[in-house]
This record gives structure tokens, C-alpha cells and sequence, in this order.
């Protein structure tokens, strides 16, 4: 049973562990601040974000208790598509670095097909077809009836 | 494969052929902007729209105000300085542009950043008191505040806003009050409409409304003169000569710019216009009506205007330096004393 | 108080009805878009209206306004993306109502609830403006700062399984709103030294990251890229099933008035409310909240719709905005001349009435949109994801620049899906990230101010807490955290 149970109860408590780091971690910032020292304590900009530091580490302490103590209460999911998943992102970070040169117009229909393709889609006609008809859809609902500014 | 390139070609040429047809137009040959960094609905966003519709007319073409607030200020100034220096993208600056320096809220923006086109209005500042408080005038407030440091209470927008530091003038002449920071000018006038606070110092046309119901009552004008609309209200030196120093200057100075690397014949042709619009009569009646100070008849040349600033960056810096609000020196920044 | 025939009289001119009609278009499609906010394209009308007749400008205003309100449950329920910060809490009950299929229904409560919201909060708005603005005006900052804490604690009833995943992703969104500058003293907090940051996260960013774009990797990650897409029910809830909750959301959209007419609380603050209240009394769900249950949809949309009304309140009596939207607004009256203020309902009375017939008007053409438009866009659920994720993933990225105009806060979109991506897989509720995020600004504020005006008194506690108002707050926010924290042990022991 013990071996049924601990790689699953490993994930909650990482969780837990992950947040208690965190809280910790800004708790000594926070309170090692010392700008905003002319105020009094109660009005230091450092105090809300000690106290909200301090309930995360309360709620992560809670939580290693709950992990340790009764078994976890879902199994974990598995991500069947890591490398799409990765994929998507670099092509996204890609997207926005080409907006800073390259106007929505030209850069949005590569990005769309790109994309597209990446997920799987084969036909030529619609991908083109998608990714044209969208950013033409887009510009003129933004750019040219809202009058609201695309990268 | 094939096909999709050839489409972006194509594309491409269009839209760089339209790029090149619009350069060679006279300036302006298409719509301009105005940021204003500050949010919608406070009184800069309302002075530049009714000035923006003025400038459209005179300009011919169709002129957009952008609101791009937050940080005072900070994100729409330097939006400003980021868009093409072409002359299409203007902003109005207020106070905040002469003190982000010295309060660590920008390493490098100020007013030398820009070339202004033309000074539009300044709002007055006026102390103003709930309609119960126990104070009848000026002189029992000011007395109070010098009997009781540190427990008349007033609300402001936070530090280097306006109304702290008209709250630092006060200090200069030895009141001093508790300041509790408000998000924005509404929330401190709400402030004293319900008690929290003793009294603020606000711009006159936000209060306007207040005094003429009554729920209000206006206990001085923080500037040289006394308002036509109020003529019973003393002006602050009338009871405190040591004042008149620092109400010099117009606390509350809209003033549209342009980056400075835009070139001059763009500039002339923006104040030409602005010049016209300004001599707008229902603008001006308007102006008359609500008691704003008319900046472009104080410092109508472009030259009256740049001192102007740099008067008043002077005189606010090392006032917000020397009562220790300020992170940096003005002495960092070459600001020579006032 | 205004006559019915002042209100009703201006419906009477059709170029009144027109732009109402008009602004209704409008506000559906900019409220269903992630991204475009009804704040945002407000904002846009005022430039466009400027020019325009007064009326006619204020007609086609309301018109975006109210059904902007209601169309960003639209995208909520059908994408999980919902179009503004109010319709965050449509999701969570919204949203799996349309994956099995049932989106049509969903959008049917959403409108007609929306409806009710929306007429609930202008009467109020017609008959008791000055005793909810007398009210809303007795609110100081503690009081602020403990409704604050008490919309904080409806939290813990959000999440079924974990009281503190929900509390933890709230406290996320809690430091993550105290990004920027402080606004008391003027340093920077957690900005890292990034200047771009000082401004603080953007709202509608980080809900379009959270939300959209951390969907669209959901999706990719998961199953669902390769699955087909559920079958749509074109058959709808009949409409004694449909008023069955009629007087619950009367309720909920008191609420909405009152959240509304507090300046600074806004929408999404009045529909996690009203979520709580309808969990809390709400014994026997038709579907356990959270896995599509109509009450939750009722609550959420009936409270965010009557937030206009209740906003429109403190703006039209005391020139204070009650929300972003209704700050604009401010700037369209000075605009045209008109100067709300507390002489406005008296000198003013026919733009007042103008102001009621059209949200009313609008009100109409909101449940006339809402239930015949709905059967025909509750079909998009149907097409594939493949095509629909690159779209929707464009869109993020035109919502989060449309903001302010800046890459970086499409980059901080991207990196707020990757959060919300990560709190998901880890079942953690995203909901409250979005709530710690919209109230953190305001409760800092709200305790610090309180504290700097008590520390100036005497006696400091009792300068702090001593009011009645304060005290009953207090009193409800102990009682409510009790209340929760007892619940959890109960469902602790239950064994679920």
C-alpha cells in the first residue's frame, strides 16, 4: 500500500513544500525592507505584503500537515503532449519578439499558420484561408471600427 | 508552402507601398494622438478633450485622445517618447513630469525631454471644508493647525501629488497636519464629505459643484489672486505674505508637448494651430465660467513656457527634497535652486 | 422622484432607440471579446461621441455599458474566457454547463438574470439614489478594508476540495496586485528593478493570460486537442424552470446595487459575493456548484449586472465614479457641458431620465440579444479546437496590448497563462487569483488610510474600529471566516 501511495502523496507535499519556500523566502524579505522607514511600522508598504506572506506560510504549513497526515485526493494528471505544449510556447515567445518589429498584420498570419500546422492541420487552403480571413477579421474590428492601436 | 509566401510578398509590397505614399504628404496627413497619462475622467483627460475637438477643427484632421495612465504619469510620458517622433503622437503633461526624477519614479523623464506647443489651462487650488466643520475661515484653521500639530487631519493624492505639495507650502508656514493619501481627487473630496478628514486641498473645478449646493464650503484660494466666482474668499498671501513666494507659480500646468526630436516645422504648425484654437469663444467663455487660469495669456511664447517649467521644477523638487519626500537631490539633476 | 412618463417619454424618439440598439451591438461584441473590456471601448465612444448630441451620446453609451456587462458571460461560458473581470465567476459553473453541451442553456440564464440585475439596479438608481448614496458615502476606509477581507473569505466556498488551494491562489493574486508602486508612500514594490512594472499588473492582462491563453494550453496539454467536440443541446430551459430563481436573484442584485455604489469594489467584487451567498444558502444545487450549476450563473450575473445601476449612483450624486466604466462616463457628462454632482438630479432631470429609459432600453435589447443570438453562438463550441485555439490565442495577444499599448503586457499575459496553466494541473482554482488581484490594491490602501486617520486620534482603537457600520462588518467578516472554516472541517470529516 505504501508504495501505491507515496509517489502520489510526493506531489502534494512538493506543493506544500514549494509554497512554505516561497512564504519563508518573502517573509525575510519583506521584513528586512527598510525603505519607506520614515513612516511608522503600521504604514510601511511592507506590511501588507508580510502579512499575506505570513498566511501563505500558515496555509503551506497546513497543507504539509494535510499531506503527511491522510493520502492525496486526486491522482495526477498526465500531459501527453509535452513537446506541442513546449512547442506552442517558443512560438508565442517568437510571435510577441516579432511584433516589436514587424506590424500585426504581417507578423499574426505566420503565427496563425504556424500554429495551425503545428497542431496538426494539413490543409493548405484553410490554413491560409484561416489565418488571413482572422487577422483581416481583426483588423478591421480593431484597428478600423474601434479605432483601438495593434502592435 | 509556395502559395503562402507569394501571398506574404505580396502583402508585404502593398503595405510598404502605403507606407511610402503616406511620408511624402504634407504634415498633418493623417489622424493625430494626444495621450494623456493619466486616467479617464480626472481633469487633465477632460481639458485635453475639449481641446483635442478644438485642434481637430483647426488641423483638419481628426485628432484621438489615449488614455495611458499609472505610475503619475510615467507610462504615458514615455509612451509618448517611444512613438515615432513624426509629430503625430502628442501628450499633455501636468505636474508629475517636473518631480519624477527626484521621486525615483523615473531615472531620466523631465520636461527637457519635450518641446511644448502651447500652455493650456491650470486649475486653481482651493482649501475647502465640509458644510458642518467647525471652522468659519482660514485664519481658525491655520490657528488650529498650529495649536494641535500633527491633528488636523487632510487628505491628499499621495506623495508629490498637488496636494501634497500644497500640503508642504502650509508646512512652510508652520501648520502641520495629518495627511492620509487617497487614490484620486474624488476619493479625498469624499473624504471630507463624510468626516474622515478635516479638510483637503482640491482643484476648483472639481468642487464647483459642492459650494454652489452647499454641502461644501471654500475656505481660501492657494494662489496670488482671488477668484472671480468667489469674491469673498481671501487669497492665502492676504493672510500669509510669506506665501506669495511659493504661489508664484500655477500648481496644476496642462501643457501639450511633443517630443523634442521632432523638427521645427512640424512644431510651428502644431502651435499655429494651437494659437487658433485657443482663441476659440466658447472655449474661453467656458474657461471665464469655471475660474481656470488661462496659461497661454500668461506664457503665450514658447520661450515664456519653458522657463515657466523650469521655474517650477525647481521650486517643487527642492521643496519635496527638502521635507525629505524626495528620494534623489534636485542637485543630482543640475535643478539650481529657485 | 422622476415621473414614469419623463423615463418612458424619451423611449418614444427613435434616433434614441437607434443608437441604444446600436450601442447594444456594440457592447456584445466588445464585452464577449477577451481583451476589449466595456471600460476600454467607453472610453473609445467618448472620442467618437464627442461631436454627437448629448442624448444620443449617452443613449448609445448606455447602450455598450449594459450589455457589454452581460456579453462577457458570453465567452465565459462557451470559452472559460470570460470577457471582463465581472464574468469571472460565470465560469466556474458556467463553462461546464457548455461542455456537456448545455451552452445554450447557460446563456439563457445569463441573459435573462442579466436582465434582472440590470432593471433592478437603474430602479434603484431612479428611486433611492440619495439614500444609497447617504449610505455608500458612511463607508470609510476600515470599512472598505473588512468588506474587502469579507469577499476574501467567500473564498474558502469556492473550491470543493481544498480550502487552501483556494486561499493560497488568492494570496497569489493578493502579492501579485501589490505590484507596482505603493500608492501611499511612492516606492516601488516588487517591481524587481523593471520599469515597465511600476505601473502595476494590469487587470484585463492578467485575466486574459490566466484565463485565455492558460485554456488554450490546457487544451493542448490534455486530451481535449484530439477529442471531439461535445454535441450541442439545442434545447433550452423552459421558462418556468428559467424563473424559478427569479426571487433569489433579486437578492443577488442588492448586492450588485450596493457593491456598486461603493466607489472602488466594482463588479467582479459584487459577483464573488453574491457566488458566496448563493453556496451558502443554496442547500440542494440542481448540479454541485462548480460543475454547472444554473444558481452560481444566477447569482454571478444577476450581481454584476446591477452593479451599473448601483455605480451610476454615487457618480450621478457625488461626481465619484463607482467603477472604471462609470469614471469614463463622468468624463462624456463634463464633455457635453453637464457637471454631475449633488445638483444634478435636481437641475438635470431629463438626462437623468434619458439616462433610466436607455438602460432600460437597453436592458430589453440585452435579453432580446441574449436569447435569440445565443442558440446560433452557442454552436461555436462545436467547431474543432485545433482552429479554434491559434484564434483565440490571437486574440489574448490583441485584448492584452489593446490595454495600454504595450508589448510587455503581452508578455505578461503569456506569463500569467503559464501560472494559471501550472495552478490548474495542480488543482488550484484560478478564480481567486483574479479576486486577490482586484481587491489587494484596495485593501492595503483601505488599512493603511484607516490607520493613518486613526493615528492622529486620541485613542487609537477606538478610532479605528468604533463606529457602528465598522463593527457590524466586522462582526459579519468573523462570523463568515468562522463559518467557513467550520464547514471545511465538516467536509474534512465527511470524508470527501
Amino acid at each position: 500500500m505504501n508504495s501505491q501511495i507515496s509517489p502520489l502523496k510526493r506531489r502534494e507535499l512538493w506543493e506544500s513544500l514549494f509554497f512554505l519556500a516561497l512564504s519563508l523566502a518573502l517573509l525575510i524579505a519583506f521584513a528586512l525592507r527598510r525603505d519607506g522607514a520614515a513612516v511608522a511600522w503600521a504604514l510601511s508598504p511592507w506590511l501588507f505584503p508580510l502579512l499575506i506572506a505570513a498566511l501563505l506560510f500558515a496555509l503551506s504549513v497546513a497543507g504539509l500537515c494535510r499531506a503527511l497526515r491522510c493520502g492525496p485526493d486526486s491522482a495526477p494528471r498526465p500531459l501527453p503532449h509535452r513537446a506541442l505544449t513546449a512547442a506552442v510556447c517558443a512560438l508565442c515567445a517568437l510571435y510577441t519578439l516579432a511584433l516589436t518589429a514587424l506590424p500585426f498584420v504581417l507578423a499574426t498570419p505566420v503565427f496563425l499558420s504556424l500554429m495551425l500546422l503545428l497542431l496538426g492541420e494539413r490543409r493548405p487552403w484553410l490554413i491560409l484561408g484561416l489565418s488571413v480571413a482572422v487577422t483581416a477579421a481583426l483588423y478591421l474590428v480593431f484597428a478600423l471600427a474601434l479605432r483601438v492601436r495593434l502592435p | 508552402m509556395k502559395k503562402l509566401a507569394a501571398l506574404l510578398l505580396a502583402l508585404a509590397l502593398l503595405l510598404s507601398l502605403g507606407a511610402c505614399a503616406a511620408k511624402d504628404a504634407p504634415y498633418p496627413s493623417r489622424s493625430l494622438t494626444i495621450i494623456v497619462p493619466y486616467s479617464a475622467g480626472g481633469s487633465c483627460d477632460i481639458v485635453t478633450r475639449q481641446f483635442a475637438a478644438l485642434l481637430e477643427r483647426e488641423l483638419g484632421q481628426s485628432v484621438t485622445v489615449l488614455n495611458q495612465g499609472g505610475s503619475s504619469g510615467t507610462i504615458g510620458i514615455q509612451a509618448c517618447l517611444d512613438a515615432p517622433a513624426d509629430g503625430y503622437t502628442l501628450v499633455m503633461t501636468a505636474d508629475s513630469l517636473g518631480t519624477l526624477r527626484v521621486m525615483d519614479l523615473s531615472d531620466s523623464l523631465s520636461y527637457r525631454d519635450f518641446t511644448p506647443i502651447c500652455a493650456v489651462t491650470s486649475d486653481p487650488k482651493v482649501i475647502v471644508v465640509a458644510q458642518d466643520s467647525p471652522y468659519e475661515d482660514l485664519q481658525q484653521l491655520l490657528d488650529d493647525m498650529r495649536a494641535r500639530p500633527g491633528r488636523v487631519k487632510m487628505s491628499c493624492t499621495g506623495p508629490g501629488g498637488s496636494g501634497h505639495i500644497q500640503s508642504l507650502i502650509l508646512n512652510a508656514l508652520g501648520c502641520d497636519m495629518a495627511l492620509t493619501a487617497y487614490p484620486g481627487g474624488s476619493d479625498c473630496l469624499l473624504a471630507v464629505l463624510n468626516g474622515s478628514v478635516d479638510f483637503t486641498n482640491a482643484n476648483y473645478s472639481t468642487v464647483i459643484d459642492y459650494l454652489q449646493a452647499g454641502t461644501m464650503r471654500c475656505l481660501t484660494v492657494c494662489g496670488p489672486e482671488r477668484l472671480a466666482a468667489m469674491p469673498d474668499v481671501p487669497a492665502l498671501p492676504e493672510l500669509c505674505p510669506e506665501a506669495a513666494d511659493y504661489l508664484r507659480f500655477p500648481f496644476t500646468p496642462f501643457v501639450l508637448q511633443v517630443s523634442a526630436d521632432v523638427d521645427e516645422a512640424t512644431v510651428e504648425t502644431l502651435r499655429a494651430a494651437a494659437r487658433r484654437a485657443l482663441a476659440d469663444e466658447g472655449w474661453n467663455e467656458n474657461l471665464a465660467a469655471t475660474c481656470q487660469d488661462k496659461l497661454y495669456e500668461q506664457y503665450p511664447l514658447p520661450e515664456d513656457v519653458t522657463g515657466f517649467l523650469a521655474g517650477y521644477e525647481s521650486l517643487v523638487s527642492w521643496m519635496l527634497y527638502d521635507a525629505g519626500a524626495a528620494a534623489h537631490s534636485p542637485a543630482d539633476f543640475d535643478i539650481p535652486r529657485p | 422622484m422622476l415621473s414614469f412618463s419623463s423615463v418612458f417619454g424619451c423611449l418614444l424618439r427613435p434616433d434614441i432607440v437607434l443608437f441604444v440598439l446600436l450601442g447594444a451591438l456594440a457592447g456584445t461584441l466588445v464585452g464577449a471579446l477577451p481583451g476589449l473590456s466595456v471600460t476600454m471601448a467607453t472610453a473609445l465612444l467618448v472620442s467618437i461621441t464627442y461631436s454627437w448630441e448629448t442624448d444620443r451620446a449617452l443613449a448609445m453609451i448606455m447602450g455598450v455599458y449594459v450589455v457589454g456587462v452581460f456579453s462577457g458571460a458570453i465567452s465565459a461560458i462557451l470559452i472559460n474566457i470570460p470577457g471582463a473581470p465581472s464574468s469571472v465567476v460565470t465560469t466556474l459553473d458556467g463553462y461546464p454547463l457548455a461542455r456537456r453541451g448545455e451552452g445554450y442553456r447557460a446563456l439563457q440564464y445569463a441573459a435573462l438574470y442579466s436582465f434582472v440585475g440590470t432593471v433592478v439596479g437603474v430602479l434603484a438608481l431612479w428611486a433611492f439614489a440619495g439614500p444609497v448614496s447617504a449610505l455608500a458615502l458612511r463607508f470609510r476606509p476600515m470599512d472598505y478594508f473588512l468588506l474587502s477581507l469579507f469577499a476574501l473569505s467567500t473564498v474558502g466556498s469556492l473550491t470543493a476540495k481544498r480550502f487552501e488551494k483556494g486561499l493560497t491562489a488568492a494570496c497569489l493574486g493578493l502579492l501579485l496586485s501589490l505590484v507596482g508602486t505603493d500608492p501611499v508612500v511612492g516606492t516601488p514594490r516588487l517591481t524587481f528593478g523593471i520599469r515597465a512594472l511600476q505601473g502595476g499588473v494590469n487587470t484585463v492582462c492578467a485575466l486574459v493570460g490566466l484565463f485565455g491563453f492558460a485554456e488554450v494550453l490546457s487544451v493542448l496539454s490534455g486530451d481535449e486537442l484530439s477529442q471531439k467536440p461535445p454535441r450541442v443541446s439545442r434545447r433550452g430551459a423552459s421558462a418556468g424552470e428559467l424563473l424559478r430563481h427569479l426571487l433569489p436573484s433579486l437578492y443577488y442584485s442588492a448586492i450588485g446595487v450596493l457593491v456598486g455604489a461603493l466607489p472602488g469594489a466594482g463588479g467582479p467584487v459584487a459577483a464573488f459575493l453574491a457566488y458566496g451567498r448563493a453556496r451558502a444558502r443554496t442547500k440542494k444545487p440542481s448540479v454541485p456548484f462548480g460543475e454547472g450549476a444554473v444558481e452560481g450563473i444566477v447569482a454571478s450575473e444577476s450581481a454584476n449586472n446591477a452593479v451599473i445601476g448601483g455605480a451610476l449612483i454615487p457618480m450621478l450624486t457625488l461626481a465619484i465614479p463607482g467603477d472604471a466604466t462609470t469614471a469614463v462616463l463622468l468624463s462624456v457628462f463634463t464633455i457635453h457641458g453637464l457637471r454631475p454632482g449633488p445638483t444634478f438630479l435636481a437641475t438635470n432631470a431629463d438626462k437623468f431620465a434619458l439616462l433610466i429609459g436607455a438602460a432600460l432600453l437597453a436592458a430589453v435589447f440585452l435579453l432580446l440579444i441574449g436569447l435569440f443570438l445565443c442558440p446560433h453562438l452557442s454552436a461555436l463550441v462545436a467547431l474543432p479546437r485545433r482552429l479554434m485555439m491559434p484564434v483565440v490565442t490571437v486574440l489574448c495577444v490583441v485584448g492584452a496590448y489593446a490595454c495600454s499599448s504595450r508589448l510587455f503586457d503581452v508578455a505578461v499575459m503569456f506569463l500569467f497563462g503559464l501560472l494559471g496553466w501550472a495552478l490548474r494541473r495542480h488543482d488550484y482554482p484560478t478564480a481567486p487569483v483574479i479576486l486577490g488581484l482586484v481587491l489587494g490594491g484596495m485593501m492595503d490602501r483601505s488599512f493603511r488610510q484607516a490607520v493613518s486617520l486613526a493615528m492622529s486620534e486620541e485613542h487609537f482603537l477606538p478610532a479605528l474600529l468604533g463606529r457602528p457600520l465598522t463593527l457590524l462588518l466586522l462582526g459579519l467578516t468573523l462570523l463568515s471566516l468562522l463559518l467557513a472554516f467550520l464547514r471545511r472541517d465538516r467536509a474534512l470529516t465527511s470524508g470527501r
